[in-house]
């Protein structure tokens, strides 16, 4: 542990970007606060006074830094609840993809036999399908006045999560399957046994703490995925509802009057890709850091 | 008829400079109405391009402001309008003079003008008898009409056709070639005159087409009595139309400037086609929506002259269905009115240029706007602040039983609305009202389509508010918005636009009441007066009177069918 912080820390552009999330993370959870100190209203409130004469959004001023959206609302407040939509969103369905991936994938690598061919073969079916187009389906599907699974998956942000965890947990599955059919050929796995320890044990032991490692790197590389997942999902008007601000349906709003405001993209798009990068830049870092083989140039 | 396209944003302001536009100057100098000028020339292709295509070619089934405009120059209805007049004002078109009346009202004689050749390839003469079919056919299931019972139902003997029991209907009598009586068993009929149903249609040629199996083929081969007939019609595509050879145009009162025109379909991005147009030449816009920012630079710019808005183009509403709790109770209803910020819901359509806020269903242009209180409304204070008034809601919340003024957040309230354009923020804006009411708003958005075929005009589906609602008067008869909005009897289980679904307070009677007057003040009055009631029940809450914006290139000598939300009129358009 002391070598992989030592390792981390010397890995300077990745304990900024970490820095970086950890500052987006406290943003997200004290954006009432924030809003307040600064004198922004409610991400949600409507203000027609600020759009101009014609109806389209004003621009950055002392009252409204990042300009307002076609419904006067503030930008810069709409980007402060939008972190915590992105954030919620990447974080519980990367979570559940985490959960899901991890468990069929112990199970099909550790087990092997009708277990693996069930479990490998959902997988490679869900793989074959073209990932956005699939989610895509999946939340136009679930989108309608009903939701689906009768009516137990509403339209909105759990309906993003269960999208994005649904295509994402294939992934993982793969990635610890393989791990783990590594892992239980091992001698200390084969040591348990011949102690007479039970495959629970074993699992839960021995084989799952060798798999953290790789989890984590995979996870902190599947956040920026997701959140760019979830942008693209409500750009395209199928992610989470209005009113709840999301970067991506800022960023889809502004497309359309791009010409006449282009200054509306600006924010939620910095704010997407500045995010974006941390966690790849974090993920990179975890990667090397928790690598005693990588070699950094 | 119904407002199917998401009308456009627009932008008002700027210098009152109106140089050079032939229409009347309204807000920031644009031109409110491309009206004809003297020296318009003669020759020329013009290309309207359009997102969608027409609902169907067929006069017969024809209902939407696009068809209409395609058919303009086409077809010859018995009355038709003028493209500078609101509608108020039909001239005889395929009539030769005024309609006779008989003293109780219930004769129409209307003698047709003489000489008036179909296009090829039947090339003979049209007859009286051919309005007859025309109108009979709209009756039958192959020819689906969707005014035909609203506005043509009190012509004797049309129970008995419908029914199967006669061959023909017998209240329309063809004495002689040249002359329809119309025997009515009350109402009026006369304003109905100018819709595309009175073209006439020859039994001898269009029956093998409209007793094919479905629906009738008849469209795609119809005849023309117009200055134009169509060439070519590729669903989806495009529709192009050429001089009709046997047009006489001594014979008409279009001056059809024009050689050809092309409607080019499946513009869908509204931006491309839209800069298309104001850059390229001898380009008009078709059915789509201006975007704002475009219509702001035009509206600022030197291309101010290639923009034109019109006047009386429709209204707005967001339907309340009066079957679901809380909505059955006026109060809450007229809580909704008064705490909804209809200024904004202007305001992000595009503002004053784009139309004005409305405060009851009838609007400017309509005969009985004045009488159903004009521009201020009836005073009801629910309607009184554009902007929204809290306190008024929450004295309405009070009496509908909510004694702290607000609702309970366990009522959820289904919302369906559009999820493109301004029509979203609509839908957003409504919510945010039912939020402020304390209600808790379930917003879902789809595709205009999709909101209209399954949803809000699907009772069944229980939708409790739909923001994006419109309509606009088929003739100048009030009744052509009151009716088919609010007459119980009208509501049906699938493509009902009688939103409220409300059935007290005899709204049903007063209806039939009305449509049993002649033409005439008592009519009038008669409208005014429901249109008064409905707005003081709120079955619907009205937001917008609607002003509609069309762009066409530099060398375009633009006019517009004020009568037809401001579409395109391509058989006076010229090329300059």
């Amino acid at each position: 542990m002391q070598l992989f912080m030592r390792r981390f820390r010397e890995d300077r552009v990745a304990v900024a970007a970490a820095a970086f999330i950890v500052v987006l993370i406290a943003v997200a959870i004290f954006s009432p606060l924030i809003r307040s100190l600064a004198g922004a209203p409610d991400p949600n409130l409507q203000n027609p006074n600020a759009l101009d004469v014609f109806g389209t959004p004003t621009g950055p001023s002392s009252a409204h830094w990042f300009g307002v959206d076609e419904l006067g609302r503030d930008v810069f407040s709409r980007v402060l609840a939008g972190a915590s939509v992105s954030l919620q969103v990447a974080f519980i369905a990367t979570g559940i993809a985490l959960v899901v991936g991890t468990s069929l994938g112990m199970i099909a690598g550790y087990y092997r036999g009708w277990a693996d061919t069930v479990i490998s073969r959902a997988v490679d079916v869900l793989l074959a399908f073209p990932i956005l187009l699939l989610a895509l389906g999946l939340a136009a599907a679930c989108s309608g006045i009903d939701g689906c699974l009768g009516g137990l998956i509403q339209p909105g942000k759990w309906l993003v999560i269960f999208v994005i965890a649904f295509v994402n947990w294939t992934y993982v599955a793969r990635l610890v399957r393989g791990q783990t059919l590594s892992l239980r050929e091992k001698e200390f796995v084969e040591a348990a046994r011949a102690m007479g320890s039970s495959d629970r044990r074993i699992v839960f032991s021995e084989i799952l703490p060798n798999l953290v490692a790789p989890i984590i790197v995979y996870a902190t590389l599947l956040i920026p995925t997701n959140i760019l997942f979830e942008a693209a999902l409500s750009f395209l008007g199928v992610g989470v509802q209005p009113p709840q601000a999301s970067w991506g349906q800022m960023i889809a709003d502004a497309t359309s009057i791009f010409g006449s405001a282009p200054w509306f993209m600006l924010a939620p798009g910095i704010a997407l890709v500045m995010t974006v990068l941390a966690f790849n830049l974090v993920g990179d870092g975890l990667q090397d850091a928790l690598n005693p083989r990588s070699a950094r140039s | 008829m119904l407002v199917i396209a998401a009308l456009a944003i627009a932008a008002c302001g700027g210098s009152d400079d109106d140089s050079g536009s032939s229409g009347s100057s309204g807000a920031g100098g644009v031109s409110t109405g491309g009206k004809p000028v003297d020296g318009q020339k003669k020759g020329g292709h013009l290309t309207v391009l359009a997102a969608s295509d027409v609902d169907n070619i067929d006069p017969g089934q024809a209902y939407y402001t696009f068809t209409y405009e395609v058919l303009a120059g086409t077809i010859n209805t018995l009355y038709s309008v003028r493209p500078d007049d609101d509608g108020s004002n039909p001239v005889p078109d395929l009539a030769d003079g005024q309609p006779k009346i008989s003293d109780d009202g219930k004769t129409v004689t209307v003698k047709i003008k003489t000489g008036i050749r179909y296009s090829p390839p039947y090339n003979k003469v049209v007859t009286s008898k051919d309005v007859k079919y025309a109108i009979e056919r709209a009756f039958t299931p192959a020819v689906p009409n969707g005014y035909i019972n609203s506005y043509f139902a009190k012509i004797v003997g049309v129970q008995a056709f419908t029914d199967g029991k006669a061959k023909e209907i017998s209240g329309i009598d063809t004495p002689d070639d040249n002359t329809i009586v119309f025997h009515l068993t009350g109402g009026d009929i006369v304003g109905a005159l100018v819709m595309p149903v009175t073209s006439p249609v020859p039994e001898a040629y269009a029956r093998k087409y409209d007793e094919a199996k479905g629906q009738s083929t008849y469209g795609r081969h119809q005849l023309a009595t117009g200055p134009y007939m169509i060439k070519s019609y590729q669903p989806g595509k495009s529709i192009e139309v050429v001089r009709n050879p046997n047009w006489n145009a001594d014979k008409d009162y279009k001056p059809a400037y024009l050689d050809s025109v092309t409607f080019a379909e499946g513009y869908e991005d509204p931006g491309v086609a839209t800069r298309r147009i104001t850059d390229g030449k001898s380009q008009a816009s078709g059915d789509f929506t201006i975007p704002p920012d475009q219509l702001k630079s035009l509206a600022q710019g030197s291309k101010k002259d290639q923009l034109i808005v019109s006047p009386g183009a429709g209204n707005r509403y967001i339907g309340v269905n009066t079957t679901i709790k809380p909505w059955g109770n006026v109060n809450v209803r007229r809580a909704l009115a008064a705490v909804l910020n209809r200024q904004a819901m202007l305001q992000v359509r595009g503002g004053a240029l784009l139309g004005e806020v409305a405060n009851h269903i009838l609007y400017p242009t309509v005969v009985g706007f004045e009488e159903a209180g004009g521009l201020k409304g009836a005073g009801q204070d629910f309607y009184a602040a554009p902007q929204g008034d809290l306190a008024v809601a929450q004295k309405y919340m009070k009496l509908a039983g909510y004694p702290s003024g607000k609702g309970s957040s366990s009522t959820t309230v289904l919302i369906v609305g559009d999820n493109t354009g301004p029509a979203k923020l609509n839908a957003e804006i409504v919510e945010r009202a039912v939020s402020q009411l304390g209600f808790k708003p379930v917003l879902r958005e789809v595709s205009h389509s999709t909101m209209i075929s399954k949803y809000c005009t699907v009772p069944k589906a229980k939708v409790a508010l739909c923001p994006n609602l419109g309509w606009a008067k088929d003739f100048a008869d009030a009744g052509t918005i009151l009716d088919p909005l609010y007459n119980p009897k009208n509501i049906v289980p699938q493509g009902n636009v009688v939103t409220p679904q409300y059935r007290g307070s005899g709204i049903g009677a007063d209806i039939e009441k009305a449509q049993a007057l002649p033409a005439g003040k008592e009519r009038v009055e008669a409208w005014a007066a429901i249109d008064k009631k409905v707005s003081d029940l709120v079955l619907n809450v009205p937001y917008i009177w609607d002003k509609y914006p069309v762009v066409a290139s530099a060398n375009v000598q633009m006019v517009n069918q004020l009568w037809n939300q401001g579409s395109i009129d391509y058989t006076w358009s010229s090329l300059k």
